[in-house]
Parts: structure tokens; sequence; C-alpha cells
């Protein structure tokens, strides 16, 4: 492929923008303009399980049928963030006041929203939703399969190309036949002091320790074990092995003390020790977070606090993958399994279909994509899907991490040209 | 432990061992086989049985429980009346306000009976129940998560009793109103939820005997039920409001009638293989995957004659040939709650109860937090969800929580043989009896050698030497037996159930 620039001109006032915002961004001067994307993509998927509620992430700021719609929890322009300066000013939306940090960086340019995502044929059901966004395939059973597991057999074999960040990743990683890796998530504020303290006597005994864990694994016969329990517990120790080998723990930036925030931290610690890792996979929060039927609130309220969580986390994460100078192979994907109703209840949103996608990242053309949201789409009962999401699926496969996506992909569906949202 | 009188015990079992079995047939293999499985138990069937009934790994927890033989252990086990009182209160006492209690400590009361009473086998079978019947927590709010404790209670109290009116409850269980939408269900409006999961999940399985009609008609018949809050005592009631059911008749399974909450239990039980359905899961529980027919077709005939009481059919199961055959005792692998609990009912060791949820959730398997009311996921579904890895950290955990340990009075030396006696190979052989592994030669041999070393980093290379381990060394004890027991947990045999 070829390799594009990082964007000129107006990005170098975002980016200085973008730089200023706050403690948080440290300077990267070795982040040079113009400096070519290495090849060496990687993609850190968080998803905001539950059904993100589109309309109040991404609010439309000149729509009159928004506030009609929500007036429990509609959010005035004034109070969002404004999204009007920087290479991809637009003044049509404003984003939610709880997500300050995604808010600089969609004005350094490095953002891009993906509007009223979905799939022909939407299903209002968490479980049936998240079945098809995990297997990338609307047809039940039609393969089997999650597309991450589909992609990891066919391009990236080694346990540490693909990491589930933390629990919760059974659909997409499932059916699969080559193990992937584990991070090792324990939130250290909550845990005694048991793993790798640096108490020297102990933690040569704890070194000793695993070596000896996995010669007995590969040696034992555990009669009646199945084959596949063998071979995922023969990938941890490999997998200890090489987290937890000779390195010194490098000291991250301030991560909040979330499990979204701890396991993004994990995640750095392996680029940092330039693990050969393609694919991340993270839950953005709890099973309810994004799931808003009650008490979902505006400016404030559980979205808010979900969102805030998010944003958190992302801004240390970024700063970290600038600092480290990856911040150019990195695309964060923030999606859901479907968006909300554009009517609220008295107090939250029930089950829709459009959704909101969001491409962060060195790697990503920011911008807004998809059809804009009008005062038609907002009146009715849901957001339309418009945008296939195996749309920005494949471009990414293509385009970022440079594999035919074809056969991860292979349900016929309404495929459209590519966004054109990697650079 | 409390014992009942002979007399209570043997009558029913002479009932459930003598009623109703077939003919034995010369030809079935022993794993499909319902016949009691003759002669004495060998070391590691008892290991199985204590495995499967005690939520413990070695054969040590059942000698004394099985010096009156299997007959009398079971009964004891089946009847349910025998509890824990003092763990219950014990219990009871993490819950600061029994109106209000938070998640944790809904979470840690049933982790804290799961792991210190004395009768774990209520737990257990209230566990399968909650797999089975799968309310998250995660619906209710403080209003009205007391009425979640409710439901586990009811599964507590009939995990081993009559299926009957355990599927009464769960139609009417506030908890499982709310969670499936049965306070939505009005008979202007009918809400499909719980009527679906009811066939779908609870008594006939996907697609198995009912239709898109039943579905809603059965819809229909549970209509009523209304949330009513309680401001002054901040408090959720679930409460029947006859103006919102709908009284016309319905026909269920071809059978019209005015029909209400039990008639819906009575019409699928009457009508539809509930009992198939049932004994299937119960025999896939205890035994393997995939029962043969004629073994669930034996055991729901026998659930039928005992008038759907489920003890009778735990009773041919666990007494069973195919019980302590070899395929049930490998077949399965532990979930991350059968691995937690275990080691901590295995080894007596504490770790803090805020920990053991902690990692438990962290591996996906909360307690009082299914995923979805399709309950948990089985076998090696378990090891695609890093579980094995977090698994691996909550053995550390145990293993390495040295300080809280010796403040809860559960020291390691308990485990071990006396200090007169502890040579490495001696410490191996103790522990791995405790944990019910079952080590070859060259395995004992490696741990022995573990035992005996001396790790020590030079710069960032791990260099090895002998030392020789002495039993009575406090620091070899703490460390290296530590590192011993945890190198046992990871053994690829500890992964079975």
């Amino acid at each position: 492929m070829t390799v594009p620039t990082v964007m000129k001109g107006p990005a170098q006032i975002s980016r200085r923008d973008f730089l200023s915002t706050g403690a948080a961004f440290l300077a990267a001067s070795h982040l040079e303009l113009g400096l070519p994307r290495t090849t060496d993509g990687f993609i850190t998927l968080i998803n905001l399980v539950g059904g993100n509620d589109a309309l109040n992430t991404l609010v439309p700021t000149r729509l009159q049928a928004y506030a009609l719609q929500r007036p429990a929890i509609a959010i005035a322009p004034a109070a969002g963030l404004p999204l009007d300066t920087g290479p991809f000013a637009n003044s049509d939306y404003v984003l939610h006041p709880a997500m300050p940090a995604l808010a600089s960086l969609y004005r350094a340019g490095f953002v891009a929203f993906v509007r009223t995502v979905g799939y022909a044929g939407a299903n209002m059901s968490h479980f049936s939703s998240q079945d098809v966004w995990s297997r990338g395939a609307v047809t039940p059973t039609q393969p089997d399969s999650g597309w991450i597991a589909r992609y990891k057999d066919l391009y990236a074999p080694e346990a540490i190309n693909v990491v589930a960040l933390g629990l919760g990743q059974q659909l997409d990683f499932r059916g699969g036949t080559t193990p992937s890796t584990f991070s090792l998530i324990p939130d250290p504020s909550t845990l005694p002091p048991y793993t790798f303290t640096g108490d020297l006597p102990f933690r040569a005994n704890d070194r000793l320790r695993f070596q000896v864990a996995e010669q007995v694994a590969l040696r034992a016969r555990a009669v009646g074990l199945p084959e596949r329990a063998r071979v995922a517990q023969l990938a941890m120790w490999d997998q200890f092995r090489e987290l937890r080998g000779t390195t010194p723990p490098v000291v991250p930036p301030a991560y909040p003390g979330t499990s979204l925030g701890s396991v993004l931290s994990s995640s750095a610690e392996m680029l940092r020790a330039a693990r050969p890792v393609k694919i991340f996979y993270a839950l953005g929060g709890q099973a309810d977070a994004f799931d808003t039927h009650y008490d979902q609130g505006g400016v404030v309220g559980r979205h808010a606090e979900s969102l805030a969580v998010v944003d958190a986390a992302l801004a240390a994460y970024a700063a970290d993958l600038q600092q480290m100078g990856v911040w150019n192979r990195a695309v964060i994907v923030l999606f859901s399994e479907f968006g909300r109703r554009n009517a609220s209840t008295s107090t939250g949103t029930d089950h829709g279909t459009g959704g909101l996608m969001i491409l962060i990242g060195g790697a990503v053309r920011g911008g807004m994509y998809g059809p804009d949201l009008t005062e038609e789409a907002v009146s009715a009962f849901t957001l339309p899907m418009l945008v296939d999401f195996r749309t920005v699926y494949e471009e990414l496969l293509s385009r970022h991490l440079e594999v035919d996506s074809a056969p991860v992909f292979t349900e016929t569906y309404n495929r459209q040209p590519s966004l054109g949202v990697i650079l | 432990m409390p014992r009942l009188s002979a007399a209570a015990i043997s009558f029913p079992l002479l009932l459930w061992a003598c009623g109703g079995s077939s003919p034995p047939a010369v030809t079935t293999p022993p794993e499909a086989s319902l016949e009691p499985e003759p002669g004495q138990l060998d070391t590691q069937q008892v290991t199985h049985l204590s495995r499967r009934t005690q939520w413990t790994t070695g054969s040590y927890a059942l000698t004394d429980s099985l010096a009156d033989g299997i007959d009398g252990y079971l009964g004891e086990l089946l009847d349910p009346a025998h509890r824990d009182l003092f763990t219950e209160t014990e219990a009871l006492g993490l819950i600061a306000d029994a109106d209000h209690p938070t998640e944790s400590e809904l979470v840690q009361w049933w982790l804290h009976l799961m792991v210190k009473s004395r009768v774990p086998f209520r737990e257990i079978m209230a566990f399968f129940w909650h797999d089975h019947f799968a309310t998250s927590i995660e619906r209710f709010d403080r209003f009205s998560r007391y009425l979640l404790k409710a439901q586990i209670e009811k599964l507590r109290w009939l995990g081993t009793g009559d299926l009957r009116q355990l599927l009464y409850f769960m139609l009417t269980d506030p908890a499982m109103l709310i969670w499936l939408n049965g306070v939505d269900n009005t008979r202007e409006q009918i809400n499909e939820n719980l009527a679906r999961e009811f066939y779908e999940r609870f008594t006939l399985g996907v697609d198995n005997g009912y239709t898109q009609a039943d579905i809603q008609e059965t819809a229909r018949a549970l209509t009523g039920y209304r949330v009513e809050r309680d401001q002054q005592a901040q408090l959720d009631r679930v409460v029947f409001d006859p103006s919102r059911a709908d009284t016309s008749p319905k026909t269920i399974f071809g059978r019209t009638g005015n029909h209400g909450f039990h008639d819906v239990v009575d019409l699928v039980l009457a009508e539809r293989p509930v009992a198939e359905f049932i004994c299937k899961r119960l025999f896939e529980h205890f035994c393997y995957a995939d029962a043969p027919p004629e073994v669930v077709a034996q055991l729901a005939a026998k659930l039928r004659t005992s008038n759907y009481h489920i003890a009778p059919v735990l009773y041919t199961i666990l007494r069973s040939r195919a019980f302590f055959a070899a395929r049930s005792r490998e077949s399965h692998l532990k979930s991350p709650v059968e691995m937690g609990v275990g080691l901590l009912r295995t080894t007596r060791l504490a770790l803090p109860l805020s920990i053991v949820d902690y990692l438990l959730a962290s591996q996906g398997q909360r307690p009082l937090a299914p995923p979805d009311v399709g309950g948990w996921p089985d076998d090696d579904d378990w090891l695609g969800a890093g579980s094995l890895v977090l698994g691996s950290q909550f053995a550390h955990a145990l293993a390495t929580s040295r300080a809280y340990q010796a403040q809860h009075y559960t020291p390691i030396d308990l485990l071990l043989p006396v200090v007169s006696e502890r040579t490495a190979n001696a410490v191996v052989r103790s522990l791995a009896d405790r944990l019910g592994l079952v080590l070859t030669p060259d395995e004992i041999a490696t741990y022995e050698q573990y035992l005996d070393t001396q790790a020590v980093e030079v710069g960032t290379e791990l260099q090895l030497q002998h030392d020789t381990f002495l039993g009575n060394y406090p620091m070899h004890v703490s460390e290296r037996v530590r590192g011993l027991l945890f190198l046992l947990t990871q053994h690829p045999s500890y992964l079975l159930r």
C-alpha cells in the first residue's frame, strides 16, 4: 500500500492544540509531522457493551427534533464540547461533556466519527446483536466463529498476536483453532502483594516456579483432559514467560484506577516490550454501563459516568502511545452493539438500532463519516443503520493490518466503498 | 457433624434404591449403567465423590463421612433438613442492612456459605439451579436487591426438593418477575420474555415441544404482577394486581382453560418432556456430557414416579456405576467457582472474600452475576475467556497471601506432615494427596527438585543451585512450600473437575 503522510497544514496547529490540552498529554518530540506511518499497525477494540446512546454521545446541534424527542435527557449545544476547530472543524455536532480528551483528540485531527453504523435487519436484543457484531455475520451460526478468531487463524497464528484485555470477549474469540493471549490484568490496588514484587529473594523463586510449572505442563499426561485445554495451558505458560520474563516493570503514565485503565496500561506494556500484537480487545465498561434504560441523565448521570470512565482511560492510553512513539501505528475503535431509541422514556432510553463508531489514532483520518443526521432520522422511532459495520472492519483489516479481509467476512452484505478512514 | 437417626434416613433410601429401576442389563457398560456401584470405593472414586459433592479435592475429606457406607452419606447429603446454621448465621452477618444489601455483600454472603459451610452440597445444588434459572444482580438496585437474595434462598431450600414446587416458586419469584419482565406483562400488552425463557431455558430446551402460540398464550396466563415502590421503607415489592391479569381462556399445548401460574407448570409437566430435560442436565452436570438417551429415560421415569422429587434422582445418579466410571471422572473442566471455592475448601487457607469476589468476577463467574439468562458457559468454553490465566492468578494469590493467612490462623504448615517427617518427598506427596492429584514418579522428582533448589537473580539471569529442603526451616516452608502448592494447582490434571 502507499504510505500516506499524516495531515499537514491545519494539523500542525491542531497538534499543538492537542498537545497543549493538559498534563495528560506529554510532549512527544519524536512525533514529527510527515513521518511515514510504519506499516506495523495494531488495533485496540473497546466494546461499549450494552448499547451506547449515539445521539447523546455525538450530539446534533442544529436538529430541533433532538430536544423534542428527549425532554428527559437532551444535552444543550452550549453544554457539549465543541468540535469546531482543527482540520475537521464541525459545528453541527458537539461531544458529550464527559469526554474532554476525545474532544481534544478530535480537534487535533485524530478522531473519526462514523454515524448510523449497524447492519441490515437490525435486532434490538443485546444477545442477537452482540452475536452479529462478534461473528461479523447476520445469518445465525453462519459462520459460527468470531471474526477475530477467523482473522487470527488466517493471519496471526502466534498467541501474542491477538490479546484479550480482561474478560468478556468470549463471543469474538470463539471458534478459533489458534490460542490467543489473555492479559494479566488484576488491578493491583485490589490484590494482596502476591505477584512479582521486585522483592528479590521471592522474585527469583517466582521465576523458578513458572519455569517448573511450564516444564510439568509440557510433559504431564492428564487423562481425559481435552486437547484444547492442554494447548490453552501451554499458551498460558508461554505468555507468562514472555510477559513476565526479565524486563523490569516500567512505571506507566498515570492510568485511572478503573478496569479499563488497568487493561489499557497492560496493552501499552506489551507495546513497550515490542510484542507483535495486531489486535487488542477490551470491554469499555460493566455489562450494564451503557444499557441506559433508567437514570441515563444528560450532562450528568449514568451515561456521563460511563463515558467519563472511557475518556479518562483513553486520555492516559493516547498519551502513553504518543510517548513511546507508536501513535502512528494505532487505531483505537470504540463500538457498541446498537444505539438507542430516539425518544427518551421517563429517565432513560430503550434499545435502538443505528449506532456510533469512533476511531482514534495516528493512523486515522479524522472527521465525520456516514450520512449526516437529519430531522427526519432523529424524528423517527430509532436511527437508521446506513453504514454496515463490516465496511469499517474490512477497511481496518485491509488498509491498516494489510491483509485480505474477504476470507474473514464471508457473508454477502451491502458492501459499500471504503470510507477512507485509515490514512 | 449432626447426624440423623438411622430410621429417618433408611426408609426413603430403601424406596429410592429399590423402586422403579429396570432389570440389570448384562451388556450395559458401566458408564451407562444406573445400577449401584458394587463393592468398596477405591481412592480415586472417593476423591471423585468428594469433588462433586463437597467442592473439595482430596479423598481425606470423606474418610469420616463414609465410615458408615455411601448410603448413609448420600442420605445425609440429600436431606434438606441437614443444615449448617452456624455458618448461615455468620454469613448473614456480612450483610449490614438486610433490606438494602449491597452487591458485594450479597455475593460475599453466598461465597462465605460456599467456602465455609459444613453442608456444601446445599450450595452446590443451589448454584446448579442458579445457573439454570440464571438471574443477574446487575438488574437490581438498592430497592430491589433483597429480592434476589430471597430467590437464592429458595434455591438453597428446594435444591434437592420438589421440582414442581420449585417451578411454581420460580414463576412467581419477585426477582424473576423483574428480571424477565413478568412485571411488565399485562393483559393489555403482553411481554413474552418470561414465558419464552420458561420453556426455552427452564423446562424444555430450545424449540423442544412448544410453539410461538404456546408462548403467547402462556404469557397471557402469567399476567397480573407489577412492582410497587414503598418510598417509606425504600423497598420495591412485587404485588399481584387482578386488574392487570388476563382472565379469559387460554389454549396451551392444546388444552383450553382459564390458566394461571400453577396451571402453566402443571400443564408443561403433564404434557411435555420436562423430566427428560431436567434429568439430562442433572446427569450431565455430575457425570459427563451427551448423556445416553436410555439413561435419561430411566432417570426421567424415576423423577415422575417420585412425583417430581429431585432427591431420588440425585441419589440414583450419585450411587450409580455411571457416576463412578472413568468417563465421569475425566470429562469436565473446573469452572472458576469450582476451581476457586474448591481450592479454598481443600486447603482451608484464608483469602479475603473481597479478593475472592474480585478474582471470580475477573474470570467471568461472579456468583449472582451470570452473563445472561442462559447461565455460564461449560467446560472448555471457559478456556476462551482468559480464565485460565486468572485461575492461575487465583491459585497464586492463595498460595502467597502469607501475611493474611497468618492473621487468620490458617498457616500453610497445617497442610504438611509433622516437622520430623517433613522431607521433600513427604511434602510433595501430602500436598498432592490433598489436591487429589495422582502424580508420576517423574513428576514427584521434579517437584522434589524444586523444593531442593535455591533460585537467585544475578542481574537478569536466574541462577539455580542445590539447597536441600529443610522442612523445619521457616524460609523454606513459607516460600518453597507455597511455591509447590501453586505448582500443584497448575498441574494439567487439576484443570479437571
